[in-house]
């Protein structure tokens, strides 16, 4: 029974990676899957060197590889969306959001008493839940956060071309600026769950 | 897949079903499977395979265990309560669904 060497696996790993498939969950099971239909064809009776059997068989299925590799995928940006939503209304989510939103009414009115300061510390809360990923994963990425990276990022665009239309101080503003803070907690939330979650089920690697 | 609009639709129930049987299965295990049993008429590429996996997944039907084997990690997916229940349904829908198209196509032979 012929089974590739760890550098073979390393190969096909690089080779999908410069495919433009980054994602650790998707890549896993993709490495496998070539993996196998590789150790099968060798063990079929194609007696040629592990790298013409990968070349043949990429030549015949990387544009199917590679469409699963895609960077945002409605699917998955759907899937993201549902997490989002469940949790926007939850308890930690709404706390969260309370006490974010105080604090930017508190830094608003006693402290700085600017727009562009109180539309920048959204800004930054979203940096900080953004970098988190990167530090707690090792710079690995996943399918889910990196969509849930780009819902995040539509979010506060259209939230913040909202702040842009209405009068600074006024009650829209602060209705506004209580959603957005909402938002920032909920995505603070949903990325907590969705590292936890990835750490836990690829420990192995 | 071969006749791919024909099967499209009872692609989750080919994998349901093939998971019922046995206790886990990864990716090309299930392609493999397939073929096998359908003698190659029935080729599922890893674009609706995949798709159809994390779907049932994210609908709780399917579990996930990861295992290291041979210098890589595998993902075998394998049936929750909640999936074993659906996979009953699903196949009774289906028997339904062979039935009906039987009486259409060739009313003759159809059972009722």
């Amino acid at each position: 029974m012929k089974k590739l060497t760890k550098e073979d696996i390393q190969f096909i790993d690089r080779y999908l990676s410069n495919s433009g498939i980054h994602y650790e969950d998707v890549k896993i099971e993709l490495i496998d899957h070539v993996a196998s239909a590789i150790e099968c064809r060798m063990n079929n009776g194609d007696e040629r060197t592990f790298y013409y059997v990968f070349k043949e068989y990429m030549i015949e299925n990387k544009a199917l590889l590679e469409k699963q590799g895609k960077p945002y995928q409605w699917k998955t940006l759907k899937s993201v969306l549902k997490m989002f939503i469940s949790n926007l209304f939850s308890i930690k989510s709404l706390i969260g959001g309370l006490l974010l939103f105080i604090g930017l009414w508190f830094f608003n009115n006693f402290l700085y008493e600017k727009y562009t300061f109180t539309a920048l510390s959204i800004s930054w809360t979203l940096f900080i839940i953004s970098i988190i990923p990167f530090v707690k994963l090792r710079k690995k990425k996943y399918s889910f956060i990196g969509n849930l990276l780009l819902f995040d990022a539509l979010l506060y665009y259209l939230g913040f071309c909202f702040l842009d239309t209405v009068e600074y101080n006024s009650t829209a503003f602060y209705i506004a600026l209580c959603m957005l803070s909402l938002f920032c907690a909920t995505s603070f939330k949903t990325m907590s769950y969705l590292i936890t979650f990835y750490k836990k089920r690829f420990q192995l690697i | 897949m071969s006749n791919s609009k024909l099967y499209k639709g009872s692609l989750n129930t080919i994998i349901l079903k093939l998971l019922e049987e046995s206790d886990k299965m990864y990716g090309y295990e299930i392609t493999q499977k397939v073929k096998e049993i359908t003698k190659g008429e029935l080729n599922i590429t890893e674009g609706a395979l995949y798709p159809a996996l994390h779907k049932l997944e994210a609908e709780g039907l399917l579990d996930v265990e990861m295992q290291k084997v041979d210098n890589r990690v595998r993902k075998y997916y394998k049936l929750t309560e909640k999936g074993t229940k659906e996979t009953a349904n699903r196949l009774s829908e289906l028997e339904e669904y062979i039935r009906t198209m039987q009486t259409i196509i060739n009313p003759k032979w159809s059972i009722s």
